[in-house]
């Protein structure tokens, strides 16, 4: 059995707009090709209330290495997509810590990585 | 590792440069202790921004664009182009190109230009650039192009207010602020909403993807507050655009084309409701009677009622009673646009109705009256408005204009042309058109009757291009590629950093260098000019040493240094350049401003930046706040001709007032203009009552692009095709979304991610379906703003366009008789699954 991962990345979507900047913050950092990205934004349209709603969902790929490299530099300690967040629906530390929060919190999802990637 | 500074159309960076290769592109890192944000109290809380400079997404793609297989590496010539010989102008478009040096190159520009004017006379050569180019003042458009060519002697092509016709041609006649183009002043916005505003009326506006214009992602936090704060906002646009997604609220879908229909339903609701200011509307308009005659039908019979709108617009009656009755009970703010004016229902037949028709319900509500206003969301932060720093708007900002010049060079020639209609110009002679663009001076500007060509002029015989993606952005925009090839354009060179849509069509094409490879200085965000305060939707006001990060890649060269170069072979060069390097000029511009009072010019170059920060007390002078209160204007707004005088408490129109009946147009307007005295809904020549309905029945709108600046990064940043909102990738090619309703694709055998064809007699235009509820039923929504113009038949200007370039298919025709404005959203098309071969 896996332990824990130690960190993780935490996702209050309510206010994700969908801008698509951690996936080029994410191209950038890792200088990814077009077509390659640790993070992608996925949309999800529906209806309730009998109104069109979108939500927007970033959610992390084989791809995302939590930014080892960068967060080993001096200045940056969260991972690319995490600070270039327009709308700052991301966050990056322990997933203890995260998992505490997740009871009082609505419209939120946690991403987990395995120890070591 | 050396990081230096910059600033793009979408925000300051700090660009990292290791072994002469940029590595790394963020946004501009800032000393803590030079951001102190300002504070708005409002309801028992403080807001107060992050210390961050919120970049639009697609800055973080630069360092791609900059290195895109897509520059412009070499100078080129055109393979059958003998500038001694034959010249074959048909084959522009389809033909190739041979390396050239830059020499050969520029003997070759020179020599043209000289030929052509001895031969023709100076107004032969006419030049035009886009409407946005690199950020930066000396690098900018107006600065090292405009100074060159106004040298030389040209044919200008005056621009049309292209993202808010309706506003310039119309609310300046019913509000005033032609110093603005017809859109409202912006300032303390921001705070008046958070005070006192309850609905927000978001009517033909997305400003999560318009973004104040140049100002990224600062402002949605903003909304993001207003949103927490219980700030209740209602969408109006036929498309459930992004900012309504992210915020929620109700949508209302109206047809295109009908919205003046709207607006006059909900003047009817208050008025046989009595439910608007009678105080503010005698006191501070003129004409209520006349407009009162025409929404209740006395004159036409026609009541104007929401019965009668629901039928134009497919929207329920009930929806827009409800509406009417909400915006009446609640300080309601309007966002007609991200400027408070312009918006997609403003370029559309007639679209200086719906604008006009803007103010005047907001008149009914008491405009300018706590929490209610004009405002868009975007722009109207707290700012510190005396500290003086030029911007391209104003004279001063330009190389051609300003002070820091010892001559001011005075273009001799007469002539002009108009943006929208130069192939017209081209290729059939003589024509005609009313207003000077841009008019800022005056009301009377837009009756101005020009001809083409000019008596004692001559028609153009070379066009010198510089940028270039008309095919994606003007209207109709096929015949910009029939004019391309034709026989009366002796000579034609394009200017550019990349392959853009129209670089193909030249003769001789000169790489230019990216802002990144150059020596520059801007404030972010800050257009001045006819857009004073329009940086106001940026959190932190900050000027930025643009350095020259990298040497110029492959042979690219400077903007300056080309026009420098071919004046020096026409013997302009002293004039031109008055000995100054691009450097030497930016220091110039450093030193005209107030700068200097609070730094030097070494501590400025040192650090790449300078921070004017809010100041600490400062008083809140909300927008036209001063005339719901019978004050004189009290805002910071230069532009304005009355502040400061004894008539400072009047707007700019004729009575000084709102007016219901337009006094100018009154006297100014010739016999025949469509604009009548009050506004009117008139149903559109392009819309759902027109007879073409029967073979194109859907309309299209093409609104502003969420990924990319107008067409800039698009195509030439690669990352961007990753997004599927911006393109959609299928058998290897990045494909343009077009959003169909489920029912339309439905009805035609369409399947989300078939290639469709769109098309009408104007073109036909291939994209990716994406079939989603977001647009109502009988519309198709694809961004306009392709960069790529990409032929299946290249050099035939009616081969089917897979790049995406809707604005082909967009009428020609302008919004009215005498009003020379763009309707590119007033356009009926079909859809029919594409079968031809994958390219």
């Amino acid at each position: 059995m896996n332990a824990m991962a130690q960190y993780a990345l935490l996702i209050d979507y309510e206010y994700c707009t969908g801008c698509h900047s951690c996936e080029v913050a994410c191209q950038q950092e890792h200088d990814y090709p077009a077509g390659t990205c640790g993070v992608v934004v996925r949309e999800y349209e529906y209806q309730a209330g009998g109104r069109v709603r979108i939500d927007y969902l970033p959610f992390f790929t084989q791809h995302c290495d939590l930014c080892k490299v960068r967060r080993t530099r001096a200045r940056d300690s969260l991972p690319a997509c995490v600070k270039h967040c327009q709308a700052r629906c991301m966050e990056f530390g322990p997933t203890t810590d995260f998992a505490a929060r997740l009871r009082d919190s609505a419209n939120v999802a946690l991403f987990t990585h395995a120890p070591g990637r | 590792m050396d990081v230096l500074t910059s600033c793009t159309n979408g925000g300051p960076i700090s660009v990292y440069v290791e072994d002469g290769r940029i590595v790394r592109v963020r946004p501009l890192v800032a000393e803590e202790a030079d951001l102190r944000p300002w504070v708005i109290e409002a309801g028992n809380r403080r807001y107060s921004p992050p210390k961050k400079f919120n970049l639009a997404p697609f800055v973080l793609t630069e360092r791609d664009r900059v290195y895109s297989p897509d520059r412009i590496r070499t100078p080129l010539k055109r393979v059958d182009f003998d500038p001694n010989g034959a010249r074959n102008p048909q084959s522009r478009g389809k033909a190739g190109y041979e390396r050239i040096g830059w020499d050969e190159a520029l003997d070759l520009v020179a020599g043209e230009i000289e030929r052509v004017q001895k031969r023709y006379g100076p107004s032969a050569v006419s030049a035009m650039t886009s409407s946005h180019h690199n950020w930066g003042l000396v690098g900018y458009k107006i600065s090292a192009f405009q100074r060159f060519f106004n040298l030389l002697g040209y044919t200008p092509v005056l621009d049309n207010p292209d993202s808010w016709e309706g506003w310039h041609w119309g609310a300046t006649h019913t509000w005033g602020f032609y110093w603005r183009l017809g859109m409202p002043e912006p300032y303390d916005m921001l705070e008046d909403a958070l005070k006192h505003t309850e609905l927000i009326v978001f009517w033909s506006n997305d400003p999560d993807t318009t973004r104040g214009v140049y100002n990224g992602s600062d402002s949605a936090i903003w909304r993001q507050w207003l949103r927490d704060k219980g700030v209740r906002m209602i969408f109006i646009d036929p498309f459930h655009n992004y900012t309504a997604a992210a915020m929620g609220g109700k949508w209302i879908a109206p047809r295109p084309g009908t919205d003046a229909a709207l607006a006059l339903a909900i003047a009817h609701v208050w008025i046989s409701e009595d439910t608007y200011d009678q105080d503010y509307v005698r006191t501070r308009t003129v004409g209520f009677d006349a407009f009162r005659v025409y929404v209740l039908g006395a004159d036409d019979g026609v009541p104007k009622t929401p019965q009668w709108a629901a039928e134009e617009c497919d929207v329920p009656a009930r929806t827009i009673t409800a509406l009417a009755r909400e915006w009446a009970r609640k300080p309601t703010m309007l966002a007609a646009g991200a400027r408070g004016g312009e918006g997609g229902a403003c370029r559309q037949a007639y679209g200086t109705e719906w604008a006009r028709l803007m103010v005047l319900l907001q008149a009914m509500q008491g405009l300018g009256k706590p929490g209610v206003g004009i405002w868009g969301t975007a722009m109207g932060g707290p700012r510190n408005n005396d500290v003086w720093f030029p911007a391209y708007g104003d004279p001063d900002g330009r190389l051609a204009h300003s002070k820091v010049a010892r001559l001011i060079p005075k273009n001799p020639v007469p002539q002009r042309l108009y943006r929208p209609i130069v192939p017209d110009a081209i290729l059939a002679p003589p024509i005609h058109w009313q207003g000077e663009g841009f008019c800022t001076r005056s009301l009377d500007q837009q009756f101005t009757p020009f001809t083409y060509p000019m008596p004692g002029c001559s028609e153009i015989k070379l066009w010198y291009r510089y940028g270039g993606s008309f095919p994606g952005t003007m209207t109709d925009t096929s015949k910009w590629l029939r004019m391309y090839q034709s026989p009366k354009l002796e000579f034609v060179v394009n200017q550019d950093c990349w392959w853009s849509a129209e670089t193909g069509f030249a003769d001789v094409i000169l790489p230019a260098c990216t802002q990144l490879e150059r020596d520059d200085i801007g404030e972010w965000g800050e257009p001045g000019g006819q857009s004073k305060a329009g940086g106001s939707g940026c959190n932190f006001r900050v000027v930025v040493r643009m350095k020259k990060c990298i040497e110029p890649l492959w042979e690219s060269k400077s903007d300056y240094q080309i026009f420098a170069e071919i004046a020096r072979r026409l013997g302009l060069e002293e004039d031109y350049t008055e000995g100054n390097s691009e450097l030497d000029w930016v220091k110039k511009f450093f030193e005209i401003s107030d700068l200097p009072k609070f730094l030097s010019w070494e501590e400025f170059d040192r650090k790449g930046y300078y921070v004017i920060n809010a100041p600490d007390s400062r008083k809140s002078t909300p927008a036209l706040r001063w005339y719901a209160e019978g004050r004189p204007c009290d805002t910071p707004d230069p532009g304005n001709p009355k502040r400061l005088t004894d008539t400072g408490h009047e707007l700019g129109t004729y009575s000084g007032k709102i007016e219901f009946v337009s006094q100018s147009l009154q006297v100014l307007a010739p016999a025949g203009d469509e604009r009548p005295l009050v506004p009117h809904y008139l149903p559109s020549w392009e819309g759902h009552r027109s007879a073409a309905v029967a073979r194109y029945p859907l309309q299209l709108i093409s609104p502003h692009p969420r990924f990319s600046f107008h067409t800039h990064y698009d195509k030439h940043s690669r990352w961007l095709d990753d997004i599927p909102g911006h393109r959609i990738r299928k058998d290897g090619y990045a494909w343009w979304p077009a959003r169909i309703h489920p029912d339309d694709a439905a009805a035609r055998g369409i399947a989300a991610g078939d290639i469709v064809r769109l098309f009408n007699e104007r073109g036909t235009v291939l994209c990716i379906a994406v079939i989603t509820e977001r647009v109502r039923r009988g519309v198709v929504h694809a961004y306009v703003s392709s960069a790529k113009y990409d032929p299946v038949e290249p050099g035939n200007p009616n081969s089917p366009d897979r790049g995406g370039c809707v604005a082909i298919l967009t009428p020609g025709r302008m919004l009215s008789r005498h009003v020379a404005g763009m309707a590119s959203n007033s356009c009926l098309i079909e859809l029919a699954k594409w079968n031809g071969t994958a390219p």
